[in-house]
C-alpha cells in the first residue's frame, strides 16, 4: 500500500500544494479542478481505513465506496462550512455514505465484524487498561470480539475517538449529534467494551 | 488495499461525467428554506398560542358550576383541542426545520424544545395583547363552515340542548315569556323563560342558555347569558345568513314566529302551550 505522500509526490500537480491547508485547497480547487488530485491523496488512506473499519467491506466494495465519497466531496464543495474542520466534513460523508451503502444492500449495521490492525488495537488497549503482556495478534482478536459484539453506534464512537482519534467536538461534526449525547454515547460504549472483555475473558 | 492510480481514476471520472461543484446559491438557497419554513412555523405556532389565551381566558369560568358535570369534565369539553393540535404541529415542525439547518443537530432535543416553549409563549402573548388571537377567532368564525364543529370546541359545548345548553341568535321575542332562537345548528328553538330571569333578551344578538329541553322546538331556560366573547365572528355570519334566508323577515322587526305567538295566559301549564 502506498503512502499518501509517495501517491502526492508522484502526481504532476500545481507547486507549493502540498503546504496548504485542507480548507485553503478547497478554495483551489474551485479554480482549477486539478487540485482535487491532493485532497484525494490526503485522504484516500485515510477514509479506507475508516470505511473498512466501521463496514469490513471487501476491498473492492470500500474502492467504489470511495469513489461516490470523492465525487460527492466534489459535487459539495461549495456547501463545506469553514466553521467546521474539513477532515470532520469529509468524514461525515464518508459516514453518511457508508450507512447508505448499508440501506442499499439491507445489510445490518450491528452485524459488522470489525478488523484492526495491531497498533489500533494497542491503542484501544492503551484506555482499558486490558493485558499488555498477551500477545499482539490475541489481543486483536480479544478487542476485534468485543467491538462485534456492540451495537453499531457505540463502536463507531469508539473507533472514531481511539482509531481515528478524533476529538468530542469532531466526532458530533461527523455523525452530526450534539456534543453531549456523543460523550454520554461514548461513556455508554466504554461501559458496554469492558464489559464485553471482562465476558470474554471469563 | 487501494489502486494506486486511485485518485487519477477519481479525476478522470469528474473530467469524464463533466460533473462540477453545486453552486453556492444552491446550498444557500436550501439553508433559507429551511430557516423560513422554521421561522414561519414558530410565528404560526405563537399566534396558535395566542388563541389559546383568548379562548381559555373568555372560557366562561365563572358559570362553569352551573353546567351539568364538574370542573373537569367542563374543562375538557371546552379545550380548545384545534389550536392545542396546530400547536403541537408546528413546535414539531420547528423542530425539524432547527434540526435540518447547517448546524442544527449541534442542539439537544431539549434546548430546542426548551427554546420554542419559551419563545411560543413569549410572542404568544405579545400577539394575544395586539388582539390578534381575538381577530382570527372572529374571522375564522366569519369565513370557515366547520368552525363551531372544530375550530372553537366552545360552540359544540353550547350547542347540546340535551344537556341543557343552548347558544344562538334571538331572532323573535314575546316580552319577557319567550323568545325563538336560531341555534348554532341552525335549528329554531322556542325558548320559554322561567320567571323573574333578569336579563332581556334583544333581537339579533346572540345568547347562551341554561335549562331544559321542553319538547322537540321547545326549550326552557333558566339561566340565560349575553354570548360576550363566543364565536363572535360566527354570530354574525350566522345572524347574516339567517336574516338572509328567510324571506318575510326584515332583519330587526323582531316579529318573525313560525307559528304565532304563544298566548300564555291562556294555557296554564306551559307543556300544554308548546303542544297545541
Amino acid at each position: 500500500m502506498k503512502n499518501n505522500e509517495e501517491l502526492v509526490k508522484n502526481s504532476d500537480l500545481p507547486d507549493n500544494a502540498l503546504a496548504k491547508t485542507d480548507e485553503e485547497l478547497v478554495f483551489f480547487v474551485l479554480e482549477n479542478r486539478d487540485f482535487f488530485l491532493h485532497i484525494v491523496n490526503r485522504y484516500q488512506i485515510k477514509l479506507f481505513n475508516y470505511v473498512k473499519r466501521i463496514s469490513n467491506f471487501r476491498d473492492e466494495e470500500i474502492e467504489d465506496i470511495l469513489q461516490d465519497i470523492f465525487v460527492k466531496v466534489y459535487r459539495n464543495l461549495n456547501s463545506f462550512d469553514h466553521e467546521l474542520k474539513f477532515s470532520s466534513w469529509i468524514y461525515r460523508i464518508a459516514h453518511n455514505a457508508v450507512i447508505d451503502h448499508f440501506r442499499k444492500n439491507k445489510n445490518y449495521l450491528d452485524n459488522v465484524s470489525i478488523e484492526m490492525e495491531d497498533n489500533a488495537a494497542s491503542s484501544l488497549a492503551d484506555d482499558f487498561d486490558i493485558r499488555k503482556d498477551i500477545d499482539n495478534q490475541l489481543l486483536r482478536k480479544k478487542i476485534n470480539k468485543a467491538l462485534d459484539k456492540l451495537d453499531y453506534k457505540y463502536k463507531e464512537v469508539l473507533i472514531l475517538k481511539y482509531l481515528e482519534e478524533k476529538d468530542y467536538q469532531e466526532i458530533s461534526d461527523i455523525i452530526k449529534k450534539p456534543v453531549g449525547t456523543v460523550a454520554s454515547r461514548m461513556n455508554r460504549a466504554k461501559k458496554e467494551f469492558k464489559e464485553m472483555l471482562k465476558f470474554i475473558d471469563n | 488495499m487501494i489502486n494506486q492510480n486511485f485518485s487519477q481514476k477519481i479525476l478522470k471520472k469528474i473530467q469524464e461525467d463533466n460533473i462540477k461543484p453545486t453552486p453556492k446559491w444552491h446550498f444557500l438557497l436550501k439553508d433559507y428554506i429551511v430557516w423560513f419554513f422554521g421561522f414561519f412555523s414558530l410565528v404560526t405556532g405563537a399566534i396558535a398560542f395566542s388563541v389559546i389565551i383568548y379562548l381559555i381566558k373568555y372560557n366562561d369560568w365563572e358559570i362553569y358550576n352551573q353546567t351539568n358535570g364538574g370542573f373537569w369534565e367542563f374543562f375538557l369539553l371546552t379545550l380548545p383541542y384545534f389550536w392545542l393540535l396546530l400547536l403541537f404541529l408546528f413546535s414539531f415542525l420547528v423542530f425539524y426545520n432547527v434540526k435540518h439547518t447547517k448546524n442544527g443537530y449541534r442542539y439537544s432535543v431539549k434546548s430546542i424544545v426548551l427554546s420554542n416553549i419559551l419563545i411560543s409563549i413569549t410572542l404568544g402573548f405579545v400577539f394575544y395583547h395586539t388582539g390578534i388571537g381575538r381577530r382570527l377567532d372572529d374571522i375564522l368564525g366569519e369565513k370557515v363552515s366547520f368552525y363551531p364543529t372544530f375550530i372553537n370546541h366552545r360552540m359544540h359545548f353550547w350547542s347540546q340542548p340535551e344537556s341543557g345548553r343552548l347558544a344562538g341568535i334571538v331572532v323573535s321575542s314575546d316580552g319577557d315569556k319567550s323568545f325563538v332562537l336560531f341555534d348554532v345548528d341552525n335549528k329554531k328553538w322556542t325558548v320559554i323563560r322561567s320567571d323573574d330571569l333578569g336579563m332581556k333578551v334583544e333581537i339579533e344578538k346572540p345568547v347562551r342558555v341554561l335549562g331544559k329541553i321542553l319538547s322537540e322546538n321547545a326549550f326552557e331556560a333558566n339561566r340565560i347569558f349575553p354570548a360576550g366573547r363566543l364565536g363572535m365572528g360566527f354570530f354574525k355570519k350566522h345572524r347574516e345568513n339567517f336574516f338572509q334566508h328567510n324571506n318575510g323577515f326584515s332583519e330587526g322587526d323582531g316579529m318573525f314566529f313560525e307559528q304565532p305567538p304563544i298566548d300564555h295566559s291562556q294555557c296554564p301549564l306551559r307543556d300544554q302551550c308548546l303542544n297545541k
